[in-house]
Order: C-alpha cells, then sequence, then structure tokens
C-alpha cells in the first residue's frame, strides 16, 4: 500500500503552485545577477539626464571649492583668525555612532558616516581660518542600536551647538565633549512583555582663545 | 621696477595656478602688492600644514581639509617648492579631498597633471590608483578615458591594468559585453582589480547565456590552488567578492535544478560576509524545491527572526508559509498568509496632483521591502547634495559681504535671512505632517474608504501648501543672489583686497544663481525618482497581496483535502492508533483483539 496520501497529495498540490508561480515569484526562486539595465523602461528614470546633472553639479563643485580656498586664503592672510572644532565622545555599547554632522554658520561644514564605529571617538571636524567675530557652530549626533540593520536609518539622535567669537590674530579651539550611556530597546527587550529603553547622552560644549 | 617685478613674477608660477580672469588674479595681485608672502621659502611650514590637513582629512573633514589644501596651493609663498614631493604630496591630497566632495573635474585635473609630469613625480602611481578610482565612484568613464589617452608617454602595466578594468565596465555599461569581456581579459592577475574583473566577465557571460563560461570565471575566482595561495593580487575587497563568486555559482546551479549543490554552494559563504542574509535566504529556496520542508521552514524563520525588516521580507513570508503548508501545517500556513497581508499596505498608486511633486507614497515596511534602485537612490541623493551646495554658496555671499564691510565682528543679517528661516521650518513642519498623515492612510486598511478619501485630500492640501513653500523660498533664493555686492568699506585697500571681495561676491552669487537652477532640476528628477520607485512598489505589493491570498485558499483547500483524506481512510477500515486508543478507552477493543493502525505511511505488515 502507498505511504503518505495525504501528504502526497498535498506535495503534489504544492508542485502544482510551484510550477506555475506568477511571474514576481522568480526573482526570489531564481536570483539573477544583472548590471544597469541597457535601455530604460518607458516609466523608468532617465539616467542619462540623471548622468548630466551629476557631470553639471560636479563642475559646480569644483567653482565651490576654488571660492572657499581664496576665501580661505584671504582671512588668513587678512584676519588671521582660525577655528579648530573637536569632537571627543563616547558612546556606551550596544549603542554605535551611525553619523556626525556640523553646520557652521548655518552651512554643512563636516558629515561623516560611521560603519562599526569604536565606541570612543576623537575626530577634527574642522580647522580654517575665518573672518573675526560671531560664528555659531551646531552639533548633530546619531547613534544605532544593536539591532538596526546597518543600512537603515540610525534611530538615536542628539544635538548641541554654541556661538564662538572669533578675534583677529588668535586660535578659538571649541570642543564638544559627549558621553552617553543606556539600553536599547533590542530585539531580546521587544520580546519581554513590556519592552522599554534608554539613551542618555549628555554632550558639553566649551571653546577658548588663544594669541597667535 | 615693482610692477615689472610683480609681471616677472606672475609669469613664472604654474600653469595651473597662473592667473586667469575672475576672482583669482585681485586677490594674488593684492597679496604680493601689500608685501603678505612669506620672504623666505620655508618647505617646513609646508609639511606642518600638510600634517594637519591630512590629519584632518583622514577624520572625515574633507571640506575644510579641501579648502585648507586649496589655499595652500594658491599661496604664492610656496609657489618656489611647485616641484619638490611635499608639493606632488599637496597636490595628492588636494585632489582626494576634492574627490570626497564631489568636485571630480578639478581633481582628474590635478591627478592627470601628477601622472603625465617629468621628471615623474614620486606620486604617480598613487595619483593613477586615485584617478581610477575617481571614475569608478563618479563613473566619469568618458571623462578620464579621453584624457588618458591624450596623455604623451606610455603607460606601465599596472596603468595599463586599470585601464583595462575601467574600459570594461564602461563597455559593460554601455552595453557591449562581448566587447566589455575582451577589455576585461586584458586585466593581468597582478592586478588589484583582477578578482573584480574574473567576477565581471562571469556577470557578463551569464547575461550572454553562456552559463558554462561564467561557471569557469567564478570558479577561478573561488578556487584554492594547492599550496593556498590565490593566483591574483588580494587586494581590500577580494573576500567580499570571493562570496559573491560563491553566491553567484549557487545560484546558477539553484537555476539548473542542482538544489543540493546549491545548498552546499550556499554554505561556503563565511558567518559575518556582506552577503550572509542573501545566501541565507536563498539557500532556503533551494531547500523549498528540494522539498526540506522542515529545514527551509526553520532557515527562513531564524532569518526573519533575526531580521525583520530585510529587503523581500514578504517573499520571505510566503515561502515561510509554503514550506508550512508543505508539511500539512495548513492553520500556521494560513496564519503566516495572514500575518503578511497585514504588514502590506497599498502605496498610493496615482493622485491628481502635479507629476514633480515631492509626495510620502511609500508607507515604511514597503519602504524596506521594496529599495530603491541605483538610479533612484542617486537622483535623490542628488537633490540633498545640490541643496547643500547652495547652502554653502549663500553662506559664502554671507561672509564676503561681512568681510566686505570692513567690519566683520559686526554682524550683518542677509536680508531675508529671518524669512528664509522660517520657510525651512515650515518646509520642515510641511513634510512632516505629510509623511504622518500618509502612515495613517496606510494604516487605516481597506476597509475604510470614506476616511481614505478624507486622509487624502488633507493630504493633497498639505503637499500643496508645501509647492508653495518651495516656490516662496525659490524666489528668496533668486532675490538673494541678486543683492548687490558691497563695495563701500571702511577699511583702507593695505588691509582689505577691496577689488577681490567686489569681485568674488559677483562670482559666488552668480555660482548660486547656477546652484538655485540645479536645484530646481534636481528636485524634479528627485520627485519623479521617488513616484518610479513607488509604481515599482505598488506592483510588487499588489503581487505580493495576490500571493498571499492564494496561499491562503491553498491553506484551506489543503485542510480540507487532509480532511478528506482522512474520511476516505475511515471508510476503509484504515483506522490511526489514537482512534483505537479512542475505542480501547470506551470498550470497544479489548485486549485480545488484533488491530493494525494506520499512520498515513504503511500497514505494520508491509514494513520488511
Amino acid at each position: 500500500m502507498k505511504r503518505f496520501i495525504v501528504p502526497a497529495t498535498l506535495l503534489l498540490f504544492a508542485s502544482n503552485l510551484m510550477a506555475d508561480p506568477p511571474p514576481s515569484e522568480e526573482p526570489a526562486k531564481s536570483p539573477t545577477i544583472t548590471l544597469a539595465p541597457r535601455a530604460p523602461a518607458p516609466s523608468a528614470l532617465d539616467t542619462k539626464a540623471l548622468a548630466e546633472l551629476g557631470v553639471e553639479h560636479s563642475r559646480a563643485r569644483d567653482a565651490l571649492l576654488a571660492v572657499e580656498a581664496r576665501l580661505a586664503l584671504m582671512a588668513e592672510k587678512v584676519f588671521d583668525s582660525r577655528l579648530v572644532v573637536r569632537y571627543e565622545g563616547f558612546v556606551d555599547p550596544p549603542f554605535e555612532l551611525a553619523r556626525m554632522e556640523l553646520d557652521l554658520d548655518g552651512a554643512l561644514v563636516y558629515r561623516n558616516e560611521f560603519s562599526r564605529a569604536a565606541s570612543s571617538q576623537n575626530v577634527k571636524l574642522f580647522d580654517g581660518h575665518l573672518p573675526p567675530g560671531r560664528h555659531v557652530l551646531q552639533l548633530r549626533v546619531y547613534a544605532r542600536g544593536p539591532d538596526d540593520p546597518e543600512g537603515s536609518q540610525p534611530g538615536y539622535f542628539a544635538g548641541s551647538g554654541m556661538t564662538v567669537h572669533l578675534r583677529p590674530k588668535s586660535l578659538c579651539r571649541a570642543n564638544f565633549e559627549a558621553d552617553s550611556e543606556g539600553d536599547s530597546p533590542g530585539r531580546a527587550v521587544l520580546k519581554e512583555a513590556e519592552p522599554e529603553g534608554e539613551w542618555e547622552i549628555d554632550i558639553e560644549a566649551t571653546f577658548e582663545t588663544e594669541a597667535l | 621696477m615693482i610692477t615689472t617685478l610683480i609681471l616677472l613674477m606672475l609669469l613664472a608660477v604654474p600653469p595651473e595656478t597662473a592667473l586667469s580672469v575672475g576672482p583669482k588674479g585681485p586677490l594674488l595681485g593684492w597679496l604680493m602688492r601689500t608685501g603678505r608672502m612669506q620672504k623666505r621659502i620655508d618647505p617646513d611650514r609646508l609639511q606642518r600644514i600638510l600634517r594637519r590637513g591630512e590629519a584632518l582629512y583622514l577624520d572625515g573633514a574633507s571640506r575644510s581639509a579641501a579648502a585648507m589644501f586649496g589655499s595652500l596651493l594658491l599661496d604664492p609663498s610656496f609657489w618656489e617648492l611647485a616641484k619638490t614631493p611635499s608639493h606632488d604630496n599637496l597636490r595628492y591630497d588636494l585632489a582626494g579631498a576634492m574627490i570626497q566632495q564631489g568636485a571630480y573635474g578639478r581633481a582628474r585635473k590635478i591627478l592627470l597633471e601628477l601622472v603625465s609630469r617629468t621628471p615623474p613625480s614620486a606620486f604617480r602611481a598613487p595619483a593613477f590608483r586615485k584617478l581610477t578610482d575617481l571614475t569608478l565612484g563618479s563613473g566619469q568613464y568618458e571623462q578620464s578615458l579621453i584624457a588618458l589617452d591624450a596623455l604623451p608617454k606610455g603607460l606601465g602595466d599596472d596603468e595599463k591594468d586599470e585601464v583595462a578594468y575601467m574600459k570594461g565596465l564602461a563597455l559593460a555599461g554601455m552595453g557591449y559585453p562581448q566587447q566589455a569581456r575582451d577589455a576585461l581579459e586584458h586585466v593581468s592577475r597582478h592586478s588589484r582589480f583582477r578578482a573584480a574583473a574574473l567576477y565581471l566577465m562571469g556577470v557578463l557571460a551569464l547575461e550572454q547565456d553562456d552559463s558554462d563560461a561564467a561557471t569557469r570565471y567564478f570558479c577561478s575566482i573561488v578556487r584554492q590552488p594547492a599550496r593556498a595561495k590565490y593566483t591574483f593580487f588580494v587586494s581590500q575587497n577580494t573576500l567580499e567578492v570571493i562570496d559573491r563568486a560563491w553566491l553567484a555559482l549557487a545560484r546558477i546551479r539553484h537555476d539548473e535544478g542542482k538544489y543540493a549543490r546549491a545548498i552546499e554552494t550556499y554554505r561556503m559563504i563565511a558567518r559575518g560576509s556582506p552577503v550572509e542574509f542573501e545566501a541565507r535566504y536563498e539557500s532556503a529556496w533551494s531547500l523549498f524545491r528540494a522539498s526540506r520542508f522542515a529545514e527551509a521552514r526553520t532557515r527562513i524563520a531564524d532569518l526573519i527572526d533575526e531580521n525583520p525588516r530585510m529587503v523581500d521580507f514578504p517573499a520571505a513570508f510566503l515561502l515561510l508559509g509554503y514550506s508550512l503548508a508543505g508539511d500539512c501545517h495548513f492553520e500556521r500556513s494560513r496564519q503566516v498568509f495572514d500575518d503578511l497581508e497585514g504588514r502590506l499596505a497599498s502605496p498610493i498608486e496615482d493622485r491628481d496632483m502635479g507629476p514633480d511633486i515631492d509626495l510620502p507614497l511609500l508607507p515604511a515596511p514597503v519602504r524596506t521591502a521594496v529599495p530603491p534602485s541605483r538610479g533612484e537612490t542617486a537622483a535623490i541623493r542628488n537633490a540633498g547634495r545640490v541643496r547643500e551646495a547652495a547652502g554653502r554658496a549663500g553662506w559664502m555671499l554671507e561672509q564676503l559681504r561681512r568681510t566686505a564691510t570692513g567690519m566683520p565682528q559686526k554682524f550683518l543679517p542677509l536680508p531675508g535671512a529671518k524669512l528664509r528661516e522660517d520657510l525651512l521650518a515650515d518646509l520642515s513642519r510641511a513634510e512632516a505632517l505629510a509623511q504622518r498623515l500618509a502612515d495613517l492612510r496606510f494604516g487605516l486598511g481597506k476597509g475604510n474608504q470614506a476616511r481614505q478619501r478624507e486622509l487624502d485630500q488633507l493630504l493633497a492640501q498639505v503637499v500643496a501648501a508645501q509647492a508653495r513653500a518651495q516656490n516662496a523660498m525659490r524666489r528668496l533664493f533668486e532675490g538673494q543672489a541678486g543683492i548687490q555686492p558691497v563695495q563701500s568699506s571702511l577699511a583702507t585697500d593695505q588691509d582689505l583686497p577691496k577689488a577681490y571681495v567686489f569681485v568674488e561676491q559677483k562670482e559666488v552669487a552668480e555660482l548660486y544663481r547656477k546652484l538655485i537652477g540645479q536645484a530646481d532640476a534636481s528636485n524634479r528628477m528627485a520627485a519623479r525618482a521617488r513616484r518610479t520607485w513607488a509604481l515599482r512598489a505598488a506592483t510588487r505589493v499588489r503581487t505580493w497581496e495576490r500571493l498571499a491570498s492564494i496561499g491562503k485558499i491553498d491553506a484551506v483547500i489543503g485542510q480540507k483535502q487532509a480532511l478528506e483524506t482522512e474520511v476516505q481512510n475511515l471508510a476503509q477500515g484504515r483506522y490511526p492508533l489514537s482512534l483505537f486508543k479512542e475505542l480501547a478507552e470506551a470498550g470497544f477493543v479489548d485486549e485480545s483483539m488484533e488491530y493494525w493502525p494506520y499512520d498515513g505511511e504503511v500497514w505494520p505488515d508491509e514494513i520488511q
């Protein structure tokens, strides 16, 4: 007598399903290795126009950096007032530093994405000559929890800022010192009946000026 | 006499720093006229600043590093050192920082100058490699390859390898697979790109339906020679390329129906590899195809547990559902399909709005399941980069205005600064509100259509307000770019290069205007990319929803068939052991009675 009457029926049934899957199931069933598409589909993005935009923007970046170099040279020779901004921080595991950004007078001057960053960081964010006077610094720190996927948006954010006053012929050192601790609501915690988590970060901002 | 001296000095400057029409001339002229150049040539000072800049660059501060290196290159104090290794080092570092900042044109020019220098620069080899990295990173193959073709002197072996790899990639991208393979064959085994070239040749062979050749290429990457040494140069990315080659081989075997071999091949990918998740996910499909449902189920359940937000997670749920059904766990299978349906929410498909408005069309689970393509990501990122560059140009205008007054310590806000701040805050709030409304709309489910329509109308209003704020912002930017440069200043010409500041203000205003135009174009492109992405995601979500509902039907049919088979068995006297036990407890089967329980396989007397 034949065995597996019920399972066999079902296997046959399942194989029928597998034999005729909808087209969209195919990629998962048989993963493909391809380069970029050759000809764009009617609704696809215009990659040629995108590439042209990229080249045009690259030229604008050339010009921007040339202006910045000239401005830096002028500020050095005329005012000789230098600003150095540094970040010293400790992000307590299992949290991980994911991104750091610094704005100077509202414009982004530093942005760095970290991958598997060490918990302790000592980073120079800015070093350059500027016109003397008031300048506003804004720091943003992003961290990732233990079970956050690598490519996803970091889920933890903290910010700090200060105003520094540059004097002619002087060096101003601005420091951001961060210390953090906490327990992330990771996968293990989320399985509990009443999950909870916390991330505490203290950022202390100071600056000091010395004559050159 | 002094003028003649200045002219002579200007003529002696290197070609790339020679004076040109624009702000550079007035600045350098003023530096020389006012004696602000260092009298003594000081190589140590250059070295010190260089080290400082390199530390900055290595910490990721490429913008301020590029400004520092750029100002050093401009500084006439160091022109005497133009052909020394320190100066070449400076150019090399400057090119690196500019590449990080996306200023590819000027970086390429600097690197080509280092490569073509006679006598050869000590930085020729690293400069060539950096040029290759620039080309691969920016995708600007045409510009680099044409410039390299025009080099007066021949290339070394390593340089030929780099050019062959770039040509191969360019040809592959243009749709000439055979020519690309021919070019890649020239990448020698001493090159850092040998493993990558082999992999690419394998991919191209697959695209030409030549799976035998593809297998040969991939095998030549993963093959371990008898003396445990690879037969090509092991570079930084070789290990990843090896893992990708294993993955490709496993896929070929899966496609050929050799599931057992495919499963073994997937196992070759090490834990912690960048393709580990892909390998585990695909090996679950191979196990399913090999009818090893229990193993497939365990593997896919582990994956979902470890990474519930993985790409293609709906397909993983479908696999889990069917592997449960394959082992007759119909009730659990139906629950999995139900769960999947609950997680998916159809994105908005088409709306009565302009095609280029930036809409939050996709709910979070769908964004995870269907990530944007490379082109879409590039378009969205490009818009952000242009906005950032426009912000920098605005910042420079502000710095120049402060400087131009001769009293930089005195805060002088740019006209419209407050309005700009308010508009930025409004735009940020509108974006957050639109996304929140979209999430609420997706969370309602399909049953509440009247409420969905209300939310759609509200969302349309928010998006229209967002578009109006964006237009106001653009007009404000254009107005700011058109502000007349400050000419009058309290400072004397000895204290401030007024001519330079005036010309530079005009130059930056022009650049600002150009960037505003670019921001418009790139915003439109980003909105189009989001729409393309949303339409693609909607198609896939509909397919997954359809498959999930088919899965539920399958599970119910399976359950019914199982019941029918059980009834047939009972009618034919094939009683399972559990029934005999119940009959015994009820007193219908005594101890002297002989019975053969049927457990869905064979009768006991048939087991021989």
